[in-house]
């Protein structure tokens, strides 16, 4: 019968923890992960179209060249910033944002450069790879929205009562860094109409 | 537990979302015409044209119209109805939603994660700039949207006879499909259809056209069908295109 006894809290403990964090912080870890995959091919899937355009508007805007340099040098900038995802800190989100952002800006001027060249805009091969950049822009923009709502879903799970005690009894994660619309960037979505977000 | 109770509930009031409040209408069927953009004709017409390629197992296609965004981006709220509606289904992601917002005057199509292949963003770009856009500037969004939806159906299923679908009158709609063809000779169809109907009078060819187009017409009422429109867990990632006109 004490026996009994004794055993009923911990009934209770693995009842409540069953609905509280034990499965749903480490189901939360794992769609930041994805979401972060996702988010960081969006972006290769960006870079990997820049050396086509640059070469198309090559053809038409000959006298861009420092434009296009600019693209071209922040592309390298870019696809040579990695992000390690299970070591991700605040300084290293900071840089990987820094060199995507100033991508963004580069090709944001391009953009806008290509409004003086009405050959080039008609240009059909141009055409189809400006509706491939804005639908890949568009992408990233999902990708890190959603990134970013499975951060906050993990760093609540991991810091608000209940779900936060079975991180402590099990896990000890500590909350991640959050990623955050970066200066370039802002200024970018607010000064380039050619390349929608 | 109280406290946390609480605490969660809180939570829950104050969780942010990341675009502007922004009312997703309910999918109540595969054309949901917010805007009034449609003659009931040709919303029956799409309708019924989308039950059947769903029934098909073919791609889910939507339509909404918008009187206004609410000050969002149309790229914005197509996710936001993407999320929401889910069209497609969980293990092949073949959804397309076509959204018109009539103030901004802007079209998106949103294409599904499984369909982006068939209907990669370039194309989709030039549905929109190639066969919508002319039709809505000259004040023809009906039949733009038609011919919107048909070019979406088309490229989305080609196992399907989707031209049987929406009648024989689709066959000028494929203009950006066979680009290098020259549009002359497609706009002449209809006048020959027209000129064997008058002149074949009673022969038996005459009376194939007027079967053919009359049976293409399919939209002998209802447009309901056995299986319910509703999303299936489709997943989106911000695919697609946009345009004005």
């Amino acid at each position: 019968m004490k026996r009994m006894h004794s055993r009923i809290p911990l009934v209770l403990m693995v009842a409540l923890l069953a609905g509280c964090g034990v499965r749903s912080i480490p189901q939360a870890k794992n769609a930041v992960e994805a979401s972060l995959a996702e988010m960081t091919n969006q972006y290769k899937r960006r870079a990997d179209l820049i050396p086509n355009l640059v070469n198309t508007v090559k053809g038409y805007a000959k006298h861009e060249a420092s434009t296009l340099q600019a693209v071209v040098e922040a592309r390298a900038q870019a696809t040579s910033t990695q992000i390690d995802p299970s070591n991700l800190d605040p300084a290293q989100i900071a840089q990987f944002q820094k060199a995507q952002g100033g991508l963004s800006q580069a090709l944001g001027k391009l953009m806008v450069v290509v409004e003086r060249y009405p050959e080039l805009k008609a240009d059909r091969n141009f055409r189809e790879l400006q509706a491939q950049l804005e639908g890949t822009e568009n992408r990233i923009t999902v990708a890190r929205n959603r990134h970013i709502e499975a951060i906050k879903n993990f760093n609540d799970l991991v810091t608000v009562p209940p779900e936060s005690w079975a991180n402590g009894l099990f896990y000890s994660y500590k909350p991640m860094a959050q990623w955050t619309v970066d200066e370039t960037e802002r200024v970018r979505n607010e000064s380039a109409p050619a390349v929608e977000f | 537990m109280l406290r946390a109770v609480s605490l969660l509930a809180l939570l829950f009031l104050s969780l942010p979302r990341y675009a502007a409040a922004f009312e997703v209408p309910s999918l109540t069927g595969p054309v949901v015409d917010r805007a009034g953009l449609l003659s009931s004709a040709t919303a029956q017409q799409i309708s019924t044209a989308l039950h059947k390629i769903r029934d098909a197992n073919g791609a889910h296609i939507a339509v909404l119209t918008l009187p206004d965004l609410d000050g969002s981006t149309i790229e914005q709220v197509g996710i936001e109805v993407a999320e929401k509606w889910q069209l497609g289904s969980k293990d092949k992601d073949n959804g397309v939603i076509l959204l018109v917002s009539k103030e901004e005057r802007k079209i998106r199509i949103e294409v599904g994660q499984g369909l982006e292949g068939d209907l990669p963003d370039a194309y989709a770009s030039r549905i929109i700039a190639e066969s919508m856009m002319p039709l809505f500037a000259s004040g023809n969004i009906d039949e733009g949207i038609l011919v919107g939806v048909f070019q979406i159906a088309t490229k989305t299923n080609p196992q399907l006879d989707v031209q049987a679908l929406f009648g024989d009158s689709a066959r000028n709609w494929q203009r950006s499909q066979n680009q290098n063809e020259s549009p002359g000779i497609l706009s002449l169809i209809p006048i020959i259809v027209i000129l064997l109907l008058l002149f074949g009078g009673r022969s038996t060819r005459g009376a194939l056209f007027a079967a053919i187009l009359l049976g293409g017409m399919g939209g002998r009422g209802g447009g309901g069908s056995g299986r319910s429109f509703r999303g299936g867990g489709g997943g989106f990632s911000g695919g697609g295109a946009s345009g004005g006109w």
